[in-house]
């Protein structure tokens, strides 16, 4: 069975040139039905229908491709999870799963997507070194498809950004019906046109972000045609297929997880029909349960949208905590008199004192609690000058700063991709601070006290012991990430597995030291020798 | 006078028992029953490292665990 991301993708990828010969020569059925496999080429098929004088036949397209989509949408929760089953084979206890529909209780008939598979599709799984697999995951493509294409329709992304836009790119198009899944919403509320304008906007912006997030964990950023948000061209100008640039999202997801965008994520995978390939990557990292919770967040978003033209109270708020609304959208809404809390009966039900955050809600950027940071562009290029600038950066060591108590329930100092600092930088700020704990504190952006709480723990990692760096996000100038990633400290991410050595910087305030203080971050040359190798056992 | 003492730790041989309600656990996850709640832990990857919780529906919880692990491994308090 090839789990390979190059191997799905070698299964969904439509090629270009494909594309124009579709839209120059086919039905519009066929066209629409394209349409609905890969919603993603929509603006490729606009163009091509526009500079081939078929205009006059788009509308009929949009109208038959978003036929039917409600229903694909209504399809995607139990079509991935089953799908995840199938990649993973095995619970998380490490049994074999129960037979799909008696673990995951499928809310509609496992019924085929409106249309079909496109026939470059069925050849390409019909040819696939592994049917079964290709099966699964193309039909998870298909609805994953036609989902994206749901989600910025509904919202009006595309409408909203280009009034007068072609029938059926409208929150009201009459094809987007109710769902039966759509019963979580207790109170709808529709939402003026200013904050229809808003959430329009956001859709587009949204999947950009997450496409980003993908492109930087893979160190390939992907320039795109201005105008185009959606859109991904290669170097020599050309646009790249859908898969291979929702793969690089599927390399992201284990950064997108880490930094509570999980929504997001899945987003750009929707839209870029990249589900197979997202979901093998969780589950080679295990890491589906998250993704599944992002996925049914989605949908039920998608769903109620569907199914009342308009976002509710609900979805709102759901989109609020899943951080697709920054803290300015939220208070933009607000200001429009949109309501933006969950109805009662539907809120977590936290107890005083417990952190509830639902799936990949980034609760400092909804809440506002960290000031958005602005970085230079020059910064930002000199933070991702390459791996081994990076690693560099990291000559003395990683500092993790991580709960001693889920060090001891767990057994790792972090999840993959966890936030560590360069070693020698945060010395060199603990110097500068004369060993202030609330002033390193303030400088690395974490919570008061954090530092003095007994439960806190500084471990310092060897550079041998540390595995692949890659770039943080914030070192990238991501005003929005939603952690905090050590101020101006040089941060990266990786993966701490069990077993990773590690030292306990154990914090002790002292008098000025008798050098001069260090700015920071150090150079390599002037590093402190308080970092002296010890024995670690082993 | 050092700012600091560095202080070698032995990564721990064997795996933290199962927490009161612990139903399931991955390499930084965990499921766990608590009152009426099912919830997912995990260890965050931001820089604070604290362990999160999020809320989940037992139908979430069953399609990670499955129905035969939930049977198996949740036990209901005592009394």
């Amino acid at each position: 069975m090839d789990l390979s991301i190059g191997g799905l993708v070698r299964q969904v990828v439509s090629p270009v040139s494909d594309l124009v010969s579709l839209v120059r020569t086919g039905s519009v059925e066929q066209i629409a039905s394209h349409l609905r496999d890969n919603p993603d080429q929509r603006g490729a098929v606009e163009t091509e229908m526009a500079s081939g004088g078929r205009a006059g036949d788009l509308s009929a397209v949009v109208e038959r491709a978003s036929a039917g989509v409600a229903r694909a949408v209504d399809q995607v929760a139990t079509t991935v999870g089953r799908a995840a089953e199938g990649v993973l084979g095995r619970g998380a206890d490490g049994t074999p799963t129960p037979a799909a529909g008696t673990g995951a209780p499928s809310r509609v008939p496992d019924a085929p997507a409106p249309g079909g598979p496109s026939p470059a599709v069925t050849a390409s799984v019909a040819q696939g070194a592994a049917p079964a697999l290709a099966q699964g995951t193309n039909a998870v493509a298909r609805v994953a498809d036609a989902a994206g294409g749901l989600l910025r329709t509904v919202i009006g992304g595309e409408a909203a950004a280009r009034p007068g836009g072609p029938p059926g790119t409208t929150g009201t198009d009459a094809s987007a019906r109710p769902l039966p899944s759509a019963g979580t919403v207790a109170t709808p509320t529709r939402v003026d046109a200013s904050a229809a304008a808003l959430l329009g906007r956001l859709a587009g912006e949204v999947p950009r972000s997450v496409a980003d997030v993908g492109a930087r964990t893979a160190g390939t950023d992907v320039p795109r045609p201005a105008g185009d948000p959606g859109a991904r061209v290669g170097a020599d100008g050309r646009l790249l297929p859908a898969a291979a640039a929702g793969a690089r999202a599927g390399f992201g997801l284990v950064a997108a997880l880490a930094e509570g965008r999980a929504a997001l994520l899945v987003a750009a995978a929707l839209r870029d029909g990249q589900m197979p390939a997202l979901m093998a990557e969780a589950g080679a990292l295990g890491r589906v349960p998250e993704l599944l919770a992002a996925t049914r967040t989605l949908d039920g978003a998608m769903a109620a949208f569907a199914a009342k033209g308009g976002p509710s109270a609900t979805e709102l708020a759901l989109m609020t905590r899943a951080g697709l609304l920054s803290p300015a959208d939220v208070q933009a809404l607000r200001a429009a008199g949109v309501p933006l809390e969950a109805p009662a009966a539907e809120k977590p039900s936290a107890r005083p004192g417990e952190e509830v955050l639902l799936p990949g809600a980034p609760r400092d950027a909804v809440a506002g609690e960290r000031p958005d940071r602005a970085r230079s562009a020059d910064d930002a290029v000199a933070a991702v000058a390459g791996a081994d600038a990076l690693h560099a950066r990291f000559a003395a060591g990683a500092v993790r700063i991580v709960s001693r108590a889920a060090v001891e329930a767990y057994g790792v100092l972090g999840p993959p991709g966890a936030t560590v600092l360069a070693a020698d930088a945060f010395e060199g700020a603990l110097r500068a601070a004369d060993g202030d704990r609330a002033a390193v504190e303030r400088r690395l952006d974490l919570a008061p006290g954090v530092l003095s709480d007994p439960d806190t723990m500084v471990a310092l990692v060897e550079r041998r012991d540390l595995g692949e760096l890659r770039p943080h996000e914030n070192e990238r100038g991501d005003a929005r990430a939603p952690d905090p990633a050590g101020g101006d400290l040089p941060a990266a991410r990786t993966d701490l597995p069990p077993a990773t050595p590690y030292r306990e910087m154990v914090l002790t305030r002292g008098p000025a030291l008798d050098r001069p203080t260090a700015t920071v971050p150090l150079p390599l040359e002037a590093r402190s020798s308080t970092l002296v190798p010890v024995p670690v056992p082993r | 006078m050092s700012l600091f003492s560095l202080v070698p730790v032995s990564p721990p041989e064997a795996p933290a028992p199962p927490r009161p309600g612990e139903i399931a656990r991955g390499p930084w996850w965990s499921i766990r029953r608590e009152g009426d709640d099912w919830l997912l832990c995990y260890l965050s990857a931001d820089l604070h490292g604290r362990e999160k919780r999020v809320m989940l529906t037992e139908a979430e919880a069953r399609s990670v665990v499955g129905d035969a692990g939930l049977a198996r491994y949740y036990l209901p308090p005592a009394g």
